[in-house]
């Protein structure tokens, strides 16, 4: 039916039905998102996944369990340093090795980490980028619906999204820049899905005496609107604020202000702290992997904004930082 | 092996005696008196002087031979690299006169569509002037999304629990 609709409407060019049609292609493209960003919260898997961006891959192993008790997880870096990541439901403690000795445990807050990519809210998704599905692909051996996520304007990327066909796993995901090059990409390589997990394959793996380094939020507070004496205006076309946060940098005296905004998929964050003595930075931007940084100065305060968008959003939003 | 000599004449490597022989070598060889005027050329172009007129050499030759001979100390021509290789060290140069000025990352254009706007890459995790972004990418990244434990926590903890584990 909705193909001879689709029929139609392109052989008498009626706009309305085909707009019609585009909207249900749009609203099962965002069933699918749905599916996904609740499949990794909800179901039990163990996999093998790569990270890539810019010229850098690493690999990770990550092993997810979902009980009465919640969210269980181990995130384990299978290259470099060894490090370990362990969720139980919002507290999260990082495991390295600070020297032979000790292991140093680390209360961090990560909101999300792959395949747990996608928001629970998709209303930002479903303003700023047009959903659609592509032709059904393969990934980790196993079948995949492709969602695209075209952008509606030049201040962010394309994504691209497998999801399995089966369980609505997110098994791939890439990001790509308007050269159509993929700039960033999580894939699993390996993984199962379902099924028991033994609890104790969460336990941490590197060995030590175990040092808590005081939990991260600590150093972060939430700032009022009030507070803040500096406005971000005019922003790129639909990003919001999502937080204020006053908080303390590794390396750094005084407190900075973290400033988060959102398109509803990528993340902007603006650093304002006073210019030191010694290192009067130069206006310039820079990129590393997927992200843009670009720094500036203002009313003698360094502003240093970064995110997985295009130069020219990092740019228009550090243009837009005043002083009140 | 002639050509050689004759390009290394012409970027000013020989000393005395290695001229006078190639010197004498190629009033007889009208190839190879060819070949120093190609060189010249050549280097003319790349160092965008525009060049001598073809028949410059014969006019000058004839001009010369009207001249007096004045006796005067032979001028110092400071050693050169051959004239290509110089255009290509020259060249490195200018990249890393840009990679300098760019902090000592590579140049990418283009990021950004609707201008064109020139990005450095960062291939480590530092950012403009050189200032350390790690601090800022772990705050960044509780908001966006962590792909594996950073390494740089590393680093960040081990600095805070230097300061009296706060």
């Amino acid at each position: 039916m909705r193909a001879l609709l689709l029929a139609v409407a392109v052989l008498v060019g009626m706009p309305g039905v085909a707009q019609a049609a585009d909207v249900a292609q749009q609203t099962d493209a965002l069933n699918w998102l749905n599916k996904a960003a609740a499949a990794a919260h909800q179901l039990n898997y163990s996999g093998t996944y790569i990270h890539q961006h810019g010229a850098h891959i690493e690999t990770s192993k990550i092993t997810h369990i979902k009980d009465e008790s919640g969210e269980h997880e181990k995130l384990e870096a299978l290259d470099g340093t060894p490090r370990e990541v362990i969720r139980n439901n919002e507290e999260v403690l990082c495991f390295k090795p600070d020297n032979s000795a000790s292991v140093v445990m680390e209360k961090r807050k990560i909101e999300k980490s792959f395949p747990a990519l996608l928001p629970r809210q998709l209303d930002g998704i479903a303003e700023n980028y047009r959903a659609r599905s592509a032709e059904l692909d393969r990934a980790a051996g196993r079948d995949c619906k492709v969602i695209v996520l075209d952008p509606k304007d030049q201040y962010r990327y394309q994504h691209k999204l497998w999801i399995d066909l089966a369980t609505g796993l997110l098994l791939k995901a890439g990001m790509l820049n308007e050269k159509n090059e993929v700039i960033r990409q999580f894939a699993f390589t390996q993984v199962e899905i379902g099924g028991q997990i033994d609890k104790e394959s969460l336990k941490p793996k590197i060995a030590g005496k175990k040092v808590l380094v005081p939990s991260e939020p600590a150093a972060a507070t939430e700032l009022q609107q009030s507070d803040l004496s500096w406005a971000v205006k005019p922003l790129p076309p639909g990003f919001t604020q999502v937080t204020v946060l006053k908080r303390m940098l590794p390396g750094k005296d005084i407190p900075v202000k973290h400033l988060v905004f959102s398109d509803g998929l990528a993340t902007v964050s603006v650093f304002i702290e006073p210019v030191t003595a010694m290192g009067k930075p130069m206006q310039s931007v820079a990129r590393q992997g997927a992200i843009h940084v670009y720094t500036r100065t203002v009313a003698d305060h360094r502003i240093t904004v970064l995110g997985e968008v295009p130069a020219i959003t990092v740019m228009q939003i550090a243009n837009s930082v005043s002083k009140n | 092996m002639m050509e050689s000599r004759i390009s290394a004449l012409a970027d000013g490597e020989l000393d005395h005696e290695e001229t006078n022989a190639i010197l004498v070598t190629a009033r007889d060889l009208p190839e190879l008196q060819q070949k120093w005027n190609m060189y010249h050329l050549i280097g003319d172009s790349l160092r965008q002087t525009s060049p001598l007129s073809p028949d410059f050499n014969v006019r000058f030759a004839g001009q010369l031979a009207k001249e007096p001979t004045v006796l005067a100390p032979r001028r110092f021509l400071p050693r050169r690299t051959p004239l290509i290789a110089l255009s290509a060290a020259a060249s490195v140069a200018a990249v890393s006169l840009v990679a300098w000025v760019a902090l000592q990352f590579n140049h990418e254009s283009g990021a950004g569509s609707a201008s064109h706007i020139v990005v450095a890459e960062a291939s480590t995790a530092s950012a403009p002037s050189g200032i350390n972004i790690n601090g800022y990418l772990a705050a960044h990244q509780e908001y966006s999304h962590a792909a594996q434990p950073p390494r740089h926590y590393q680093h960040a903890s081990l600095e805070k629990s230097g300061d009296g584990g706060r």
